[in-house]
């Protein structure tokens, strides 16, 4: 016969090791580090290229996380079909990409980071079908917004697959460490970075609605001679 | 001891040490210092996440607002350092705009005075009346980042910074009012909020 008691005593010692495990590294994310523009590894591919540029163009790595955490909150039942239907809605987008659509969607992308954010943060729940319609649409924004201007061919093509792949394995990573963190100060962590994307977006949206134009890495003088904006990064294959 | 508690599994629940020391860790975790700074991404992450630390109004205000979340006790302490940031970010997008807030710099050094004194004080007022009073001190925060947006840096990335500096912040006076689980920690956080309160009325008479 199974002994239940012992049993659950090493299941919660183990469930308070899993804590732990996940609490240090998660706090060492949080600590000040350099992030880079451009990737400093020379020579990577054009595969890892577009596997690095979702997580290294903020507005995409904005969206992705709170799309992550927004799906998460609702519990691993229920992000099934929205995940799918961001893989596919990205997959579309990087499609119409390659055949040389690619209109500058950072101020779309940013609304689309602020909505799931706001959900977030206050932890409102939404019928499953408004998040798997939300996610499709921003899927498709980010292939959108993910083009490889110097790249053609087969090679284009490897480098989108690779940006295809980063988006929704950073959505599905998110989502899982916000299922996860469901009680506690783990839940409180998930708002707590729901509100640090939603005042981002909040800002950088503000900036957009003032008519600081932003184009893909060039400067622009906006309404505001002060402020300029850069859409982001496109790493350039070697 | 953090160098055993970094490199070795833990084997014994040791939860409130544990949680203080692991705040001080990250709080003197190290960055990468880069030669050239406040250009393109990577420039404008590190000077807005600086930002918030290199002025010590902001500072001290940010972790009065952790240390009062933990005298207000639940729901405030997790509620401040939701709202906090969204209502700095609007704060900061009227400093951006260029949208005149009256008193600012005087608005930040009441910040510390105030927050440091309602510490001292071990003050619970009803928590609309709290969140109001964060949240006004929060549009003067965030109307002085907005405002000192450097021309080089990317503003997505140095909105970033701040906000998760900010953050941060309010989790160091979090922990640090962890100490009020020890049976002298309560009168040691209190004087806590008796130094902010002094260095909020060094800023507003000028010695600071």
């Amino acid at each position: 016969m199974l002994n239940t008691p012992r049993l659950t005593r090493l299941f919660a010692a183990k469930a308070r090791q899993v804590n732990r495990c996940i609490a240090l590294p998660a706090g060492f994310t949080l600590a000040p580090a350099t992030a880079l523009a451009h990737s400093p590894i020379e020579g990577i591919g054009d595969f890892y290229n577009g596997l690095l540029h979702p997580l290294l163009v903020p507005s995409h790595l904005l969206t992705l996380l709170a799309l992550g955490l927004a799906l998460g909150q609702r519990g691993a039942k229920n992000t099934g079909k929205p995940l799918l239907l961001f893989s596919l809605g990205c997959g579309t987008g990087l499609i119409i990409n390659g055949l040389g659509v690619n209109p500058a969607l950072e101020t779309a992308l940013l609304a689309v980071a602020l909505v799931f954010a706001s959900l977030t943060a206050a932890r409102i729940t939404l019928p499953l079908v408004l998040y798997g319609v939300m996610a499709g649409a921003a899927g498709l924004l980010i292939g959108l917004d993910s083009p490889q201007e110097t790249l053609s061919g087969g090679a284009e093509a490897v480098a989108l697959f690779g940006t295809g792949l980063s988006a929704s394995l950073g959505v599905l990573y998110s989502a899982a460490i916000a299922t996860y963190c469901q009680t506690g100060w783990q839940e409180v962590a998930v708002r707590v970075v729901g509100a640090w994307i939603l005042a981002v977006s909040i800002l950088v949206l503000a900036l957009s609605l003032m008519g600081i134009t932003t184009h893909r890495n060039e400067r622009t003088e906006g309404a505001s001679a002060h402020y300029q904006m850069w859409s982001g990064t496109r790493l350039v294959p070697t | 001891m953090p160098y055993s508690f970094v490199l070795e599994p833990v084997r014994a629940p040791q939860s409130r040490g544990l949680a203080v020391l692991t705040g001080l860790v990250l709080l003197f975790t190290s960055s990468l210092t880069l030669a050239h700074e406040g250009t393109g991404v990577a420039g404008g992450l590190i000077s807005g996440f600086l930002h918030p630390i290199s002025g010590l109004d902001h500072l001290v205000a940010m972790v009065a607002v952790g240390l009062w979340g933990v005298f207000l006790r639940q729901p405030a302490i997790w509620l401040l350092p939701i709202i906090f940031p969204v209502v700095m970010a609007l704060g900061a997008a009227l400093g951006v705009a260029g949208v005149p807030v009256p008193a600012v710099e005087t608005g930040i050094a009441a910040s510390a005075l105030v927050l440091g004194v309602l510490v001292a004080l071990a003050a619970r007022p009803p928590l609309w009346l709290a969140g109001l009073i964060v949240g006004l001190f929060a549009i003067f925060h965030g109307h002085a980042h907005g405002t000192e947006l450097p021309e080089a840096a990317n503003p997505l990335a140095y909105s970033l910074g701040f906000v998760v500096s900010t953050g941060l912040l309010h989790l160091a006076g979090i922990l640090l009012g962890q100490l009020m689980r020890w049976p002298s920690g309560t009168l040691l956080v209190r004087c806590a909020g008796g130094v902010i309160g002094l260095i909020g009325i060094g800023f507003l008479t000028g010695y600071l």
